[in-house]
């Protein structure tokens, strides 16, 4: 058993901000104080603050695309190495910040392989991978059918063939508008396959995913990112799904209106009133931070765009039977106007919307730079004096065409943990972990509480993982191996020629070897239940 | 006793998994054919089965425990990784590399740099071998020819697509030309590929008034794509670093002058180029030319290069972990002056101080590789053949005898 003593308790779920307590724990979770505990290791927290474990809902951490960047930049290698380390570099700099589980944002399923293999290089930390289904050929041929138990059944073997956790869906389509060289910009236009649309084909796979029960409902990258005047666009498709359940990542990049001259402004206010209208549903918001980055989206539209109007390298590769990835080295600068835009954008949306368990911090590394950046963007969402310091070097468009300046909003400590505890836990379906309740697994991070809010997030004093210490004064103490968690979802074999059928007409491997079944992988996961 | 049996095909970098050997004591035979595996599947009735230590047949023991001694008294030892490679095994080739604060690459990464540098100048667009038979409607090789240096290639995804329907150009291949199989593909072979890329991108680009026809034939055929390919063979290019730069530059031209989406897909040699850089990048963060220190790994094809630690005689052990079909006279004779471990699962084509026959992924061991566009593919092993240890379980075993 451990015990820590004396620390000031945070528990947003069970209403808990602050208060001076004890936390026990026996195994792998977080039990009621014994009357008469036998041996236990005490713990002196005094004047630590004690959170659960944070989650990250939406990162690229693992998998092919990150494979290839590292190639792709391996001969500028400066500021790279810092922003994409190797996978078991990436789980020790997420524990050292005190996140305890981490989800990798988009695997296709042809890859899943390499994902899982990269996922496992990250010692204790939880983690999990969203399966790509939005181009995937049985998918499209399911919807194109207009079949919705076959299509019910594709995402139930998709997610078991890739051992996924959740399924994600980017820019659905354009895959298919793609190869068919048209552009994908409205809800409506055709993705040259018949009359199959964006909205239909949302609306149809969000319908689907929600009759699976699964943990986490449908995660949707939407179209138009990052294209100004954006907004409206967005809270369509939020519209478009008729009161389905879902998560919207990283929209940051939708909030965007446009200046006489087209030019991006904040559109902010617009994105917050809207999403505050649609309570089944949760978003993370993809901040930018000023520094290296890298674009790697299955959205080869974006990644296409930016490498045309910014005339930088990139790599472009389509999938056999699914759509394919970009990536694309950027840097955000500070005197540039658009990121400053954007930087601004992200931290008013977060200011703006009140309710941080539906609202995420995240970076969607590495696209909006590094996860290492989160302490640095909660001081700005804690202290109102550092981000006006902030907005006072960079360039003054993001003062003058954003909302940003007059908000006086400061956000308070069980706020910040509800955001990246409680909040991706539940919008996660992960039931056993965002809280310190007795009997939840004994996810713990500890911090020294002080004035300055960026070094305390920055160094956490003590992280746990399953009621073990793996983290303490910023070194890594322990290996204990994690899990990567997986849902299973059932189907019905006698799908299995259909699949096979229409595998046959696009991938060319054998159909049994798409994707993980064959590799001792499977038999690893841990899987939570559908219910 | 005869065996049918489907297979993945381990002999070249299409890992082919639609291919059914039959095999007896007589001869062998394939469906559908495939000279490359034809000569591969024929070739494992010899495959060798004894470890040796300079020359002489050892037992497994002593073998395991020369090579740890030769490890123990290495300086610098280079771990190279060859042709072959499951992930696994490379991986734990990578980690006693790690473990012994060695230098580790492949004999693929000058060209490998070669497209690195390519990469980080000009990006690339490429796509998976399945995407041949989707978008592309053009095809250009460059340096090679699939026909014969990859058949199942030609037969799978080039002869017969109705998409492409002949629209295929070939510069210089060096080898005979299949033309009957495809009447009217251009085939370009007077120059060398970079003097006739520059030469066709400069009439691309008009700055040839009056092209020699085949030229201007070859320029028409690229504009008049929607989409295109070119396929060229990173080891034949004679001039790597200029050849990939010229061929970029074809494929961004034709992008933007023709608005059409042209890729690049590079052919590694063997069939585990690509699977020992990405382990090794998984690992260390780099594809190649990695040296462990104890601050971490470091990248540097200048100096950690295997090329380059052979010429300076800074390495004073070479560690061979996979199979060497690349070593070519001037691999043997860079190779010569330094005692080597080899662990493959041919014969060592240079002299070892200690060989270890190793298995084989889809012969005699199960193993996960990459296909020349990154798919893995799971090989299981043949029936009927005994298997020899897996690279990775000795590698464990030399480890284990060398010590903390």
């Amino acid at each position: 058993m451990i015990v820590l003593r004396h620390g000031k308790i945070y528990d947003p779920v069970n209403g808990i901000a602050g208060e001076e307590g004890d936390l026990w724990m026996e195994g792998t979770r977080i039990c009621p104080a014994p009357a008469h505990p036998d041996s236990y290791t005490e713990i002196d927290a005094r004047g630590w603050i004690v959170a659960p474990g944070a989650i990250e809902p939406h990162a690229h951490v693992a998998g092919a695309p990150l494979m290839w960047a590292r190639r792709l930049l391996a001969e500028a290698f400066g500021p790279t190495v810092r922003l994409l380390p190797t996978p078991a570099e990436i789980g020790q700099a997420y524990l050292k910040l005190g996140f305890t589980t981490v989800f990798d944002a988009a695997t296709s399923p042809l890859y899943a392989w390499q994902t899982h293999t990269d996922l496992e290089q990250m010692g204790p930390l939880d983690r999990g991978l969203f399966t790509l289904i939005g181009d995937q050929a049985c998918v499209l041929e399911a919807v194109t059918r207009n079949d919705p138990a076959l299509l019910g059944d594709t995402l139930s073997w998709l997610l078991e063939v890739s051992g996924g956790y959740a399924l994600k869906l980017v820019n659905p389509g354009i895959g298919s508008a793609w190869r068919s060289g048209n552009a994908l910009n409205a809800l409506d236009a055709p993705l040259g396959k018949g009359d199959l649309t964006q909205r239909r084909l949302l609306l149809a796979l969000a319908a689907a995913a929600n009759g699976l029960h699964l943990p986490h409902p449908i995660h949707i990258h939407a179209g138009n990112l990052g294209i100004p005047n954006n907004w409206q666009n967005f809270c369509d498709t939020v519209q478009a799904l008729e009161g389905l359940p879902a998560h919207f990542c990283h929209i940051q990049y939708y909030s965007y209106g446009a200046d006489e001259s087209g030019r991006p402004i904040s559109a902010a206010r617009q994105v917050a009133d809207c999403i505050a209208q649609t309570p089944g549903l949760t978003f993370d918001v993809g901040q930018v931070f000023f520094g290296p980055a890298l674009v790697v989206t299955a959205d080869l539209q974006v990644v296409r765009w930016l490498q045309q109007t910014g005339k930088s390298k990139w790599m472009c590769q389509l999938f056999e039977g699914e759509g394919g990835v970009g990536i694309l080295p950027l840097s955000y600068q500070t005197n540039d106007p658009i990121n400053a835009i954007q930087w601004a954008t992200g931290l008013e949306l977060l200011l703006r919307f009140p309710d941080p368990s539906r609202l995420f911090l995240t970076v969607d590394y590495p696209n909006g730079g590094s996860f290492l950046a989160y302490p640095r963007i909660i001081s700005w969402l804690m202290e109102r004096e550092a981000r006006q310091r902030m907005l006072a070097e960079i360039h003054p468009a993001a003062g003058q065409w954003s909302g940003l300046a007059s908000l006086e909003r400061e956000y308070r400590l069980d706020e910040i943990i509800a955001m990246s505890s409680s909040g991706p836990a539940r919008a996660l379906g992960l039931k056993d972990r965002g809280s310190l309740a007795p009997g939840m697994l004994a996810d713990v991070r500890c911090y020294r509480l002080q004035a300055n809010t960026e070094e305390m997030f920055a160094h956490p004093a003590l992280v746990i993982k399953n009621g073990q210490v793996v983290v303490e004064e910023g070194e890594i103490v322990s290996e204990a191996p994690g899990r990567t968690l997986a849902v299973r979802p059932e189907w019905d074999v006698e799908r299995q020629p259909f699949f096979d059928q229409v595998l046959a007409r696009f991938v060319t491997i054998d159909p049994h070897q798409y994707s993980i079944g064959y590799t001792k992988i499977a038999e690893r996961l841990g899987i939570i239940p559908c219910t | 006793m005869t065996l049918t049996q489907a297979v993945s095909c381990p002999f070249c970098a299409c890992l082919c998994q639609d291919l059914h050997v039959q095999l007896d004591e007589e001869a062998v035979s394939l469906t559908p054919p495939c000279e490359k595996a034809l000569a591969g599947f024929a070739g494992l009735a010899t495959l060798p089965r004894h470890p040796e230590i300079r020359g002489s047949q050892a037992t497994y023991a002593q073998v395991i425990a020369a090579a740890a001694e030769r490890l123990r008294r290495s300086r610098m030892p280079l771990v190279l990784l060859g042709d072959g490679l499951t992930a696994a095994a490379a991986q734990q080739a990578i980690h006693m590399a790690r473990r012994l604060h060695a230098c580790v690459d492949t004999p693929f990464s000058a060209s490998e740099e070669a497209l690195l540098h390519l990469w980080s100048e000009q990006g690339s667009q490429w796509l998976t071998l399945g995407e041949i038979h989707q978008s592309p409607d053009t095809l250009l090789f460059i340096g090679m020819h699939p026909a014969t240096d990859y058949p199942r290639l030609w037969s799978r995804f080039i002869a017969g697509n109705a998409k492409i329907r002949g629209r295929l150009a070939a510069i210089n291949s060096r080898l005979p030309y299949p033309k009957a199989q495809t009447p009217g593909t251009l085939h370009l072979e007077e120059q060398d590929e970079l003097g006739l890329l520059t030469t066709l991108l400069a009439a691309l680009k008009g700055k040839v008034p009056a092209p020699p026809e085949d030229i201007h034939n070859l320029a028409q055929l690229c504009l008049a794509a929607g989409s295109g390919l070119v396929l060229f063979d990173l080891a034949r290019l004679a001039w790597p670093r200029p050849t990939l730069a010229a061929i970029q530059r074809l494929a961004e031209f034709l992008n933007k002058r023709a608005e059409a989406h042209w890729y690049t897909l590079p052919f590694t040699p063997g069939s585990g180029a690509l699977t020992a850089m990405n382990a090794l990048t998984t690992v260390s963060g780099f594809p190649a030319s990695v040296r462990f220190t104890t601050n971490g790994p470091e990248y540097s094809p200048a100096e950690w290069s295997a090329e380059t630690l052979l010429q300076s005689g800074e390495a004073d052990l070479v560690v061979i972990v996979g199979g060497a079909p690349w070593l070519s006279p001037p691999w043997q004779e860079a190779l010569r002056p330094y005692p080597a471990l080899v662990l493959a699962s041919q014969p060592p084509a240079t002299s070892a101080e200690v060989y270890l026959p190793v298995s084989m992924a889809g012969i005699d061991s199960a193993g996960t590789l990459l296909r020349l566009d990154g798919i893995p593919i799971s090989l299981s092993p043949l029936e009927l053949f005994q298997s020899r240890p897996a690279a990775e379980s000795v590698l464990q075993d030399i480890l284990r005898e060398v010590g903390p």
